[in-house]
This record gives structure tokens, sequence and C-alpha cells, in this order.
């Protein structure tokens, strides 16, 4: 900066450059007050582009923090709901059935007498209305919602029989206009479940290749009716395979008054629930006659169960009761035999809850309490999304719509009322992110990251508790592969090393660095990890053996006449060191083998594992911390040698001349002034390894696992957003957890550093005064 | 009695189920015969594994029609139904089914859902490392190594190879299972066939491809993983898969996917915008004839793929040429 305007001014004036650098003459004081200006002026213009520059970057961090901020918030707005709209009709009869279709344009109700009726939930108008009767004209009596994905119900009939009915509400593509229609996608020909006698209650299941109709007659007895059908590709609706034969079977009921039946999505079990409360499983497919396998007590002592319903998917059972509780039940594994179990209990209200209904393929539901209030919860986040006083006290029939957008409530007089839902983050919740979770089947709660599947009604799992521990954990292993390594580097070449072989030997380890960590990451998993996994007891060996070696050829060198002495010091030792170890990993290499064979049965992997428990697994931990670790070791080297060779020579002259020798000067003096740039060093490698990718995308097998061995994998939370980023649909519940981890990665980097900035800071002002 | 296991998946190849004498080869099919009036730019995007094959077809079209421009862009099956709702691509390329979801906003959009044709089939295959000398694996054990929710009839999970019988050199050995990661749509369709619906087991190891898989269970002794037949290499070894039916055990390799009698077959589909009672463009309509003739369906044999069955390809043929 002082340069350039000189020259600009001698270029400018010419002629009166002489006299210009000559100080004293008489012209020179003008001229350097005009350079004063002049430099004042480009002094002010580089702090001013220079404070650009460093604001600009602040504000551009800002700005990633403010945008990872921004596609978060959305997650913690919680659910909304509309004020109260009436649909100017009025219903008569009393409902068996109130659905809305999957968008929340159309409601179909149908009634005790048979009578469908569309209404528009737009502008509230009846659309159409049809009867629902059997062919031989028997009456309705019960009807029954797919629990699978399906909008398909099943009829029964006052004659026994029961059939299959689908109905269709989507828009005509040119005028728009809706013309809702009930539909008989299996045949207008119904199945006779049961010899005349009225069904009482029924359950029907679709998908994976099957329906199955289940319905219970007025006299106690219970059949089931199984047919493969033929899914669209969509697996949406369905229709009898031709030429599938139909399976009946009569249910076992033991004498027990069965009020209700549900048909679960694993077609393996049936679950005939009785007047007092208690469930019964029954597997369809044990090899004898059918029984009941497992029975479970609902309704906790002395409460009624007063609604029970199967939660989105098929797989959970909602039981609510008197006390306005709701419980989730599922079916566990325990051993051979399977159990019921409650896996959560809402206690919602004060008042017996009076009305449950579910989503079709998120786990929320909602209930109303008797005094009318009504609370919408998802059960797996265990998050209760919202809660309004709605002030209905009489209610016939309760629907939640299929993506809970819209809730609709007929009253005592007939009168059916909407509301619009908003609460399109509702599978998620702070606690469940970092909290053990029993989600559906599984044995017991534990912390799951598993968010896609190809089927809709998956439940989806979002702990990010595996993810943040294998985020530790890889840069644990890294920093203990790395940090001895680079700070003992750093030491040799910065302190005992002379200057000219540290100038030759210092780019060349930071030239490390310039290796793409892709290439890292694929040499680590595609070349070094079989490597290691076929030479393990090699590796060990070696571990053992070159340490060794290294000390007993440095007590030779020691012994070493005069002359050879003079020339294997300031470093050039390493090159007498280098044939030593080369030796010695021959010699693990050769030895590994028989010694393996001797002591460990043949096989060092299998005896870890049947011994000590420890499964090897070849994309593990151990891989990550080499193969990470060499991604990390020239930035801890390069900032630690710079902090050791730049402490002043003269306080180790001063050491080495009172008597210490260099190792303790090393140790004692040479570390302590250098420990505020080492220290940033090490911080810099962790926040390196912690943010790292590629290598750890590639090296491991990304299993979201909570295990500290050394010889198992991990999932990071960088790795995880590589993956799971290009999938996730924008503006999801996953899309934004997913940018909740990045927040949280940010975070862990943040702290960090600041945790390293304030430490550096405290150790500078401590050993200012040498 | 007992249902058949197959039940699950007789569902996704009715077809073959009618007519399982259908004989394998494209060679019955007819020859491509070239139209006019065939110009324009045809742009798929999706599934990695259908847009290699694209690839293939897009190169033997062009030598048809030599002004033609096809634009294939892979980004997994995720991306196939937002490209072909927003008419960002004429075909959406998918290795798996439409979900509900998808198919729901794009018939909100257009009032009618979209059209999936069949163009390949592909079998997924159970891997082991060469030297493993395990003879078969069931649904049921499958399911056991594979999940944590073990829905599909096994009671207790899977982790040493002695409970699949192997020898006692094996038999203390772990089961290391590999598969792949969650963005493609293999992981997918193995979660719904191969899990019932289920979850992975934590410990499965994901990779991000298919060739990288079979990498790893041909240097993993003790690997077990699945990966599209098209992808298997001398260094693994298919394992036949057994099943139940009417109490009959059943022994099947991936070679029987033709005749629908391997339970992990699947479709490679192509997914197009085709009004209701309206028909397709001419570019996308000869695009679809020549994947379905017998020179696009010997390109699927030779990329190791199964090319469909002639009855299949004959029927998809008539429902889309029909006005």
């Amino acid at each position: 900066m002082t340069t350039k305007p000189r020259q600009t001014e001698t270029a400018a004036i010419p002629g009166m450059t002489a006299a210009a650098e000559r100080p004293g003459a008489r012209g020179s004081a003008v001229q350097q007050l005009r350079l004063a200006a002049r430099r004042r002026f480009w002094d002010r213009m580089a702090r001013i582009v220079v404070s650009i520059g460093g604001l600009g970057i602040i504000c551009a961090i800002l700005l990633i923090f403010i945008y990872l901020v921004y596609e978060v918030l959305p997650l913690f707005r919680g659910a909304d709901m509309t004020e109260r709209e009436y649909l100017p009709e009025l219903t008569q009869g009393s409902a068996l059935l109130l659905e809305a279709d999957a968008m929340a344009g159309v409601a179909l109700r149908i009634d005790d007498q048979g009578r469908a009726a569309f209404y528009d939930l737009t502008s509230g108008e009846l659309l159409s209305s049809e009867t629902l009767t059997s062919p031989s004209g028997a009456r309705l009596t019960e009807i029954a919602e797919d629990s699978g994905s399906s909008d398909l119900l099943a009829a029964g009939f006052s004659d026994g029989s029961v059939l299959i009915v689908g109905w269709n509400a989507v828009p005509d593509p040119g005028s728009g206009a809706i013309s809702p229609r009930l539909e008989f996608p299996f045949s207008r020909q119904p199945y006779q479940l049961l010899a005349s006698e009225p069904v009482r209650a029924l359950a029907l299941r679709t998908g994976q290749g099957r329906v199955g109709v289940a319905a219970l007659g007025a006299s106690g007895r219970a059949v089931l009716l199984e047919q493969a059908t033929q899914d669209d590709p969509a697996g949406l609706v369905a229709a009898p395979l031709p030429g599938a034969v139909n399976v009946r079977r009569e249910l076992p009921l033991a004498g027990m008054a069965v009020e209700r039946i549900f048909l679960p999505q694993d077609s393996r079990w049936i679950m005939l629930l009785s007047g007092s409360g208690e469930l019964s499983l029954v597997d369809l497919e044990s090899e004898e006659e059918l029984e009941i396998a497992h029975t479970a007590q609902l309704a906790p002592e002395s409460t009624r169960l007063t609604d029970v319903r199967l939660l989105a998917g098929g797989v959970s059972l909602l039981a609510a009761d008197a006390s306005g509780a709701v419980g989730q039940w599922f079916i566990v594994r325990e051993g051979e035999s399977a159990r019921m179990r409650q896996a959560r209990r809402f206690p919602l209200f004060d008042s017996a809850v009076v009305a449950l209904d579910v989503e079709q393929s998120r786990r929320n539901f909602v209930a109303l309490s008797e005094d009318g209030e009504l609370a919408l919860v998802n059960a797996t986040a265990e998050a209760e999304n919202l809660r309004r006083d709605l002030g209905v006290t009489a209610v016939r029939a309760m629907a939640l719509a299929p993506a809970g957008d819209a809730l609709l409530l007929e009253d005592e007089l007939g009168g059916i009322a909407l509301w619009r839902i908003e609460n399109s983050f509702a599978e998620f919740s702070l606690p469940a992110l970092w909290n053990s979770i029993w989600y559906e089947n599984y044995p017991a709660p534990a912390l799951v990251w598993q968010t896609t599947a190809a089927d809709d009604v998956f439940e989806p799992k979002y702990s990010l508790a595996p993810l943040t521990f294998g985020t530790l954990k890889a840069a644990f292993y890294a920093m203990l592969f790395a940090a001895p390594l680079a700070l003992c580097a750093a030491m040799f070449t910065g302190y005992f090393m002379s200057p000219g072989l540290r100038r030759q030997v210092k780019p060349l380890i930071e030239l490390m660095e310039a290796l793409p960590t892709v290439v890292i990451g694929f040499l680590a998993g595609l070349w070094l990890a079989p490597l290691v996994d076929e030479n393990l007891a090699a590796l060990a060996l070696g571990l053992l053996l070159l340490p060794l070696a290294v000390m007993l050829a440095s007590a030779a060198m020691a012994r070493l006449p005069e002359q050879f002495g003079a020339v294997l010091t300031e470093g050039w030792q390493l090159l007498a060191l280098a044939p030593v170890l080369l030796l010695s990993g021959w010699l693990a290499y050769l030895l590994a083998p028989p010694l393996e064979a001797l002591l460990f049965d043949g096989s060092l992997r299998d005896w870890l594992s049947v011994r000590w428990g420890l499964d090897y697994m070849s994309r593990n931990a151990m891989i990550v911390g080499v193969a990470m670790g060499f991604a990390v070791i020239p930035a801890i080297y390069s900032i630690a040698d710079d902090a050791i060779f730049t402490v002043p020579r003269h306080l180790s002259s001063g050491a080495l001349a009172l008597g210490a020798n260099r190792w303790q000067t090393l140790t004692w003096l040479i570390l302590p002034a250098a420990a505020p740039g080492i220290l940033s060093a090490l911080m810099i490698g962790f926040g390196r390894a912690v943010g790292e990718t590629m290598i750890v995308l590639m090296a491991t097998g990304n299993t979201p696992i909570m295990d500290m061995n050394l010889f198992a994998g991990m999932r990071t939370l960088a790795a995880n957003l590589a993956i799971e980023i290009p999938e996730s649909e924008v503006g999801s519940t996953h899309y934004r957890i997913l940018f909740l981890a990045s927040l949280v990665l940010l975070l862990f980097t943040f702290l960090i550093n600041s945790v390293a900035e304030l430490v550096r800071q405290r150790l500078r002002k401590k050993y200012r005064m040498i | 009695m007992n249902l058949p296991v197959s039940f699950r998946w007789f569902c996704v190849l009715p077809l073959f189920a009618l007519a399982p004498t259908a004989a394998a080869g494209a060679a019955e099919l007819p020859e491509y015969q070239a139209a006019s009036g065939v110009s324009g730019t045809l742009s798929a995007t999706g599934s990695d594994t259908v847009a290699n094959l694209t690839t293939l077809w897009a190169e033997e079209f062009k030598r048809v029609y030599p002004n033609i421009n096809i634009q294939i862009q892979a980004t997994g099956s995720s991306a196939a139904p937002t490209a072909l709702t927003e008419i960002t691509a004429n075909i959406g390329l998918m290795s798996r089914n439409m979900r509900r979801g998808e198919i729901q906003s794009f018939t909100a959009r257009y009032g009618y859902p979209p059209t999936p044709i069949p163009v390949a089939l592909d079998a997924l295959a159970i891997l082991v490392h060469r030297d493993n000398p395990l003879a078969r694996i069931s649904l049921a054990e499958i399911d056991a190594i594979f999940s944590s929710t073990l829905r599909c009839g096994a009671t207790r999970r899977i982790d040493t190879w002695r409970q699949l019988g192997l020898p006692t050199l094996w038999s203390d050995r772990a089961v290391h299972a590999f598969g792949r990661n969650s963005v493609s749509g293999t992981y997918g369709f193995f979660k719904e066939t191969a899990l019932c619906r289920g979850d992975f087991h934590i410990g499965v190891n994901e990779q991000s491809g298919s060739g990288s898989l079979v990498q790893a269970i041909g240097s993993a002794l003790h690997g077990i993983g699945y990966a599209s037949i098209a992808f298997s290499t001398p260094s693994v070894r298919i394992v036949p898969v057994s099943w139940r039916q009417d109490g009959v055990e059943r022994i099947t390799t991936p070679a029987q996917a033709v005749a629908g009698e391997y339970p992990f077959t699947r479709f490679l589909l192509f997914y197009v915008n085709r009004p209701a009672g309206g028909s397709l463009p001419p570019l996308e309509r000869e695009f679809i004839r020549m994947v379905l003739s017998r020179d696009g369906q010997e390109i699927v044999a030779r990329s190791g793929y199964i090319p469909l069955p002639p009855a299949l390809v004959s029927e998809s043929l008539t429902a889309l040429l029909s006005p």
C-alpha cells in the first residue's frame, strides 16, 4: 500500500522525482504533505475494503444460520384449526359411517337405513345420495373401514351377507365438477359370510395381495373370509384375482361375548374384543385348529372402554376409556410367543372419551371428551398437537379426514360441523428426537433413525441420538489416531529437525490435505477395509512390534560411534529408521498366522466375537479413524508445528545453557509456550472430523447404531444429510428434521470452536510473560 | 391349513400367475418398425437403474430417428413423480410403484392418474460370499437377518451362521448384513416384500450403490446382502430362496422370476402422462413401442435384467395404442 502511491506519484510528475526523494529539499515539504494525504486516502480505502470483506463473511455465516433456522422453525409452529362451519343440510337417521375423502373435498355419510349421502365440503351442499342395499334387498346393519390404506368399506346386511364398497370423488378433469358415487370393485354379488343372521360387527383388511373380511353375527358366530386380489400398480383399488378361491374359516369364540372384530395389517392375526374389554389374539397361520394365542385386558381396572380403533398402518390398537385416557397397544414378540403390549398411555381428559378417529397414513388421532374438549395427538412422537374446547356435548359421529386436514362432527340435532386443520408436522416433537421411543412391533423402546419406506403407512423414526453419537464416535477415533501422530510429528519437525530439512518435510505433509476426501473414503472402503479384514492379526501384532523396534533401534543408535552419530542428527535419524520399520512390519506379517493359530484358534476375529462379544464388522470405526485421521493430520500438524517453531529460540537456548536437556526443554518450556497454538490445532482437527462427510459415507456401513466398539460402524450427521437430502420431499417433516440435524452439526462445531478460543485466550494470557 | 406366503407377492405378477408357461426370450416379439412424423425432445427422469437401461434404449432409438433429442436424468425413483407432475419430464423412470400420495398429487393436478408401463423385469438376488456354503434360505430367515420387527413369521433374530444351519467352521461367525441406502427404490422394495413392511435392523450396513454392495460382500466372508441380479459378479454367490405353498417347500432362484415363482421380482416402470381417453404424443408412443419391441427387450437381456414375457408386452402395447 505504501509503495504503490509513490509509483503513481513519480509517474504523474516527471522531473520532480529526484527532489521528492531527497529529504530537506525546498519542494519536498509540499510533496511529503501530498504523499501523506495519498497514504491516508489509500489507508482508508484499504480499511473500508477489508471491513466490507470481513462484515460480508460474518453476514454470509449469519445468513446460513438464519436460513437453517428459517427452514426448521415451521416444525415448532404446532397445529391450528379454523373456526367452525356448518353444512347447511341437516342429516337424518343415525350415522353408521362419516368419512371425508383424501383431499378433504367431499364427505360421505351412510346411515342405518343405507342412505349414502355425499357432501361438498367447500360449498357444504349435498352433491348426491343413493341407497346402499344388498341385491336381495336386505337392510344395512353395519359398516367397517379398511384397516389398510384403501378407501374401501365393508357393508354388512341383515341377512348375514357382506358387500365390499368403494367410493370415488375425483373431480372431472374437464369441468372440475365432482360427481361422487358408490362403486363395487369386487362384485355386486355379496359374500355370504353368515347364514341369515344380521351382521353385528365387521372388519375389513386389504393390501399385500389379499382381502380379508370378518363378520360377527347376532347369534355370536364369527367368520373370516379371505381371497387373493389383484392390486393395480399403485396397490390402490383391489379387485379379486380371477379364479381365486375364497377361504372361509369359523373363528373360535369359546363362549366369549365378542363385541368387535379387528383385522390388523399383519395378515397373520385377527383380534376379537369382548364387551368387558378383553382382547383375544388369534393366530391365523397356526398349523392346527385356530385357537386363541393370547388375551390382554385393554381396559384398566374398573373402567369401561368407550371406543377402540386401529391406528393408521393397521398395527396399533387405540383403546379409549371412561377415565379419559387413550392407550396404544400392539403385538410384540416375546421369545416364541406374541403378546399384546401397551406401549404408551395418554391421559388426555378428566372426563370420559366419547369419540375417537384416526388419520389414514400418519399415526395421528383425535379424541373428544364428554365435556366437549378435543385433543389431536401424534401417537409415535407422543406429542399433543392441538387441544381445543369445542363446546359440543352430545356427538353422534366424528370423522378426521384421511390426511388429517379436516374434522367433521355430527351433533344430536343432525347438523354436521366442519373444521379445517393445519397440522403438517405432527410427527415431530423435541423429546422424540432424543428419547427412546417404543415403535410398533419393536420389542422395547429404542433410539432409531429410519425415515423412509416404499409404502405410505410407514411409521417414520426420527431419533437424532444415534447420529449425534456416531458423529462424536467417528471424530473421537479419528482424533485418537491423528492427534498423537500429528503432534509428535509437529514436535519433531518444529523442534528437533534442522530448519533446512523441515522446509522440505512440512510441505510434503501439508500436501496430504490436497487429497480429495472422496478419494480417501474410496480407498478406505474398498481397499483398506478388506485388507485389514484379512490381516487383522498382522495389524495387531504390528502395533506391538513397531514401537518396540523403534525403541530398540534408537537405543542402538545412541551407542553408535561418534562419527556415525554426527551424521544421524537433526532429523536424518528418520531415514535410518525406515528399514527398521519396514523390517518389523514384514516380521509382523510373517509371524501373525502361526501366532493366530496358536493363541486364537486360527482366527482373531472369531476369537474376539466369541470370547469378548466384540463383533468385527469390516466397515468399522477403526477404518474410519485411520482414514479420517489421515485427512485431519495435515490440519493439526501444520498449525501445531508453526506454534512450536515460532517459540523464540533464545528461550530454548537459555534453558539448554542452564543445563536442561533437549527433552526437558521441549516438555517444560516449548510445549507450554506453544500450548495455545497446539490447542487450536487440535480443535480445528476435531471440528474438521465432526463435519467430514465423504470419508464416513464411503468407509462405513452407515449403520445408525449406538455402540462405542472400535470394530462396529456408525452413521454420522453429515453422512446422513448427504444420503437423505436428495430423497426427502421439499417442505416435509423429514426435510425439516434434516435441516435441524444440520443445525445441530453447526452448533457442535460452533461450540467446539468457541470453547477452544476461550481456552486459547486464557492460555495465551498465562504464558505471555515468557 | 395355512395360506401360501406367496400370496403376498403373487399380486405383483398377476399375469404370470395366470400364464406361468410364458416362454422367456425377446425373440418372439416383433421387430420395431419405424414410424413417420417423430420429432422433438424427449426427457426422462428418475431411478438410476432404469436410467441406465434408458440410455441404451435412447442410443438405439436415435439410430432410427437421428434428429430427435433425448435427455435422461438419473436422480432416484423419488424424483420421477414430481418431474412428471410438473412436466419437467415426459417419462418418469421408476424401479418401484408410485406411492399413494404421489399418485394423489398427480391426480389432483390432472384429474386422472399417471399411466404405468412395465418395461423390464428385475429380480433381487440374495448374495453371499463365494466361499459361503449356505445352500438355501427361507423367507422367514431373510426377515430374521435383515429386520428388527420380525413380521414374516420368524420368532427370533438371526445373528450367527449357526442359526442358518452352517457347519462347525462357520457356526460361531456373525452374520453381517449389507443393504442399499434409503434413497434407492431397491431399499423400499426389499423393505416391503422381504421384511413384510417391517423395519431394517440398525446393524444392516448401507451401501450407496448396488455395485459397491456386491463388492463389499465379495470381500466380506461373513456378509449377506441383496442386489439386482444385473449386478452379480463371480465374487459372490446367489442363494436360492425357499418358501412354502400349501405345505410344500419350494426352492427358487432369480432365474425363475419370469415364471412368477421368485419372491423378490419387480417391474422396472415408465410412468407417462396420458389423458383419460386420450393418446400419447407420437415421440413418447414410438419410444415406448421401441422399448417393447424385440430390439428393446434384447437390450434388457444384454444388460443382465429379465425381458418381459411376450404376453405382457402385447397386452401393454394394446392398451397403449388403443385410442
